[in-house]
């Protein structure tokens, strides 16, 4: 009786294409763009409101829905409120563009933000409807029904809330305010044999893999159908993103760079830094494509695949708590770890893991005094807030109801530009000014430090899963491995099937 | 004399009782003690970006599951006191087996034992602190069995 087995016994824990473009762009080897093919695209983006539906949401939908309609046979659009009249998109001004005659009046008042916000309906062409759950789920039932045999492929761009309860009760936050769990998804592609696939970008998006499970809620049994997909986050962490900004450069979540590892293009139009195709067999696979991201990723997500989190549900008690093996084992997280590691001069020494905790420490306490930083700057605002608007509305009563008609009357007779023109010469705004200014400015800080402190733990992450798979080849039972393949197979097809 | 036997066989099923239930917890404290100073552990990290609630989920399933290794290492420690408590030159071994029961588990059932040998002997001789301090407490250091 080999070891494992006898562990196992003891603690009982048994468990077409049809065409292939290859696009060569100079001296660079680019991925290889597939076309038309057996896969079913869903695109669902959006906000679940006017206020949580930022601009960057409907440009990341433009983009991943123009490479979805090179690469796939048909791509179903579900944004916002469909072609429903009416703001459903909200974007911020670029920092040339804010010139705003009423800004100091904006800062006392502390509407700032929204001063430099502006609203419209969305530009995303060929929307099949709205993503209100009600409108949504019979949609999605009958392209359940109408894909039987083909690849079904589920890419989903917008927000999502974490679950106090088990990691299947996440939701994806559709228009309206409604939700879809991730256990109602689960009932809802219960019926399919066909494969299933899906791309979830959101907060808390890691609860979604539990689709792939036979049971949602608990166990390591997997669906009868080949289900797997690829997040951003774990169930219990927010994503980067969701920001108003409309620059592209700005933001830069996990479509960001999954997409831009299958199409061989980034957002802007570049060709991306190198070839994802790791096996060269030509084509970049769904898997490649994560690889890519973890490797290329400087965002604050710990993005994962259904593998992935089937590895971290498989480890069994008897290794889980151990102290992991200094030696790392050769697969590719391992080489993920070594090229991050060297990216981020971290030495490949016996004390690399205590020197990449001792780095992630001192990022958190930068991290911690940026906060505090930023709370100290909110506490000696407030009061200058405070002590303007007592003047402003001393001297301008009407100045307390912006929706009246006093308020109207000196808008419309300009006094209201003269006060925020006698304002931007006060002393104390200024000083204002300059708090406030330094206080959105942490805000790129902290960011900055957030993404910093990830990297470091993506680098304990890899490590962890290089050494959980390994973990699996000498401790698995055959089921277990089998199952492990099977979601491998299923990530590692190119978005299009073949 | 039947009396004291009786009270000798309910002390070994206590003592049986209390290591057994104490194994996992032992065991846990060992690892996170190894994995603390080497900084290579899931509970490191998950401590940071899993609910407390997974983590204390983990452990409970740990505890359950680990029963199948605890109950005889609570008979260990039994035959251990059975064989070692009777002379008070062997008393001072008391305990002895128990990390060697550890270090025996990390070679036949670790396919790499060096990673689980020092956490397994460490929660050998944290639980025989343990069994040495429950015969000091029930009086067998002065009394009963010793001579």
């Amino acid at each position: 009786m080999t070891s494992t087995n006898r562990f196992s016994h003891l603690a009982a824990t048994s468990k077409c294409v049809t065409a292939a473009l290859v696009v060569v762009v100079g001296a660079l080897s680019v991925p290889v763009v597939t076309q038309a093919s057996e896969t079913t695209a869903v695109m669902i983006g959006g906000g679940y409101d006017i206020h949580g539906s930022q601009g960057q949401i409907e440009l990341n939908v433009k983009w991943v829905q123009g490479i979805l309609e090179q690469q796939t046979a048909s791509v179903h659009t579900f944004f916002t409120d469909g072609d429903e009249a009416g703001v459903d998109v909200h974007y911020n001004l670029s920092a040339d563009q804010r010139k705003s005659a009423v800004e100091p009046l904006a800062r006392v008042f502390g509407d700032w933000v929204l001063e430099t916000r502006r609203y419209r309906e969305h530009t995303v062409a060929n929307v099949a409807g709205s993503t209100r759950r009600e409108d949504l789920e019979p949609s999605l039932r009958q392209l359940i029904d109408d894909t039987a045999d083909q690849t079904l492929l589920m890419v989903y761009n917008g927000h999502g809330s974490q679950s106090y309860s088990t990691p299947d009760h996440v939701t994806l936050n559709l228009w309206d305010n409604t939700h879809l769990t991730a256990n109602e998804l689960h009932t809802l592609i219960k019926p399919r044999q066909a494969p299933f696939k899906f791309v979830f970008t959101q907060c808390y998006s890691g609860g979604f893999h539990r689709l792939a499970y036979d049971n949602p809620s608990s166990g390591l049994e997997l669906a009868d159908s080949p289900r797997c997909g690829f997040t951003a986050e774990s169930a219990y962490r927010l994503s980067e993103g969701c920001s108003a900004s409309i620059e592209t450069d700005d933001y830069r979540d996990y479509t960001t760079y999954f997409f831009s590892a299958l199409s061989g293009y980034e957002r802007n139009g570049d060709i991306i830094s190198h070839d994802p195709d790791l096996n060269e067999d030509g084509v970049t696979s769904l898997r490649e494509a994560h690889l890519f991201t973890l490797e290329e990723a400087f965002s604050t997500d710990l993005s994962r695949s259904t593998s992935e989190d089937y590895l971290a549900r498989w480890q069994p008690w008897y290794l889980r708590w151990l102290p992991e093996q200094k030696n790392l084992p050769n697969n590719e997280y391992s080489r993920i770890f070594r090229d991050l590691a060297s990216r981020h001069d971290v030495e490949l020494t016996d004390s690399i893991v205590t020197d990449i905790r001792q780095k992630l420490a001192a990022v958190d306490s930068s991290i911690e005094d940026a906060s505090q930083q930023r709370y100290n700057l909110r506490d000696q605002a407030l009061p200058l807030q405070r002590q303007l608007q007592t003047a402003l509305v001393d001297q301008w009563p009407a100045l307390l109801g912006p929706y009246t008609g006093a308020y109207h009357d000196l808008a419309g007779s300009g006094q209201l530009l003269a006060i925020s023109n006698e304002l931007a010469q006060n002393p104390i705004y200024n000083d204002l000014k300059a708090i406030q200014d330094q206080d959105y400015a942490l805000d790129d800080t902290l960011l900055q430090l957030e993404r910093e402190a990830t990297q470091y733990q993506k680098l304990l992450r890899m490590r962890h899963l290089a050494i959980l798979k390994q973990q699996l080849a000498q401790y698995g039972s055959e089921q277990e491995k089998s199952d492990y393949q099977s979601l491998l197979s299923c990530e590692e097809t190119p978005l299009a099937a073949q | 004399m039947i009396a004291k036997r009786r009270t000798n066989l309910l002390y070994l099923f206590l003592l049986w009782i209390l290591i057994s239930l104490l194994v996992w917890p032992t065991f846990v404290v060992a690892t996170t003690l190894f994995a603390y100073f080497s900084g290579q552990a899931w509970q490191l990290d998950a401590w940071n970006l899993i609910p407390k609630r997974d983590i204390v989920n983990q452990f409970l399933h740990g505890y359950i599951n680990s029963a199948i290794v605890a109950v005889p290492l609570g008979f260990i420690a039994v035959i251990d006191h059975t064989l070692l408590s009777r002379y008070r030159v062997t008393w001072i071994f008391g305990g002895i087996l128990l990390p060697l029961a550890g270090a025996a588990i990390a070679s036949f059932f670790y396919k790499q034992p060096e990673t689980a040998l020092p956490s397994l002997v460490l929660t050998g001789l944290l639980l025989a602190v343990v069994y040495r301090l429950a015969d000091v407490v029930a009086g067998n250091s002065r009394r009963g069995r010793l001579r």
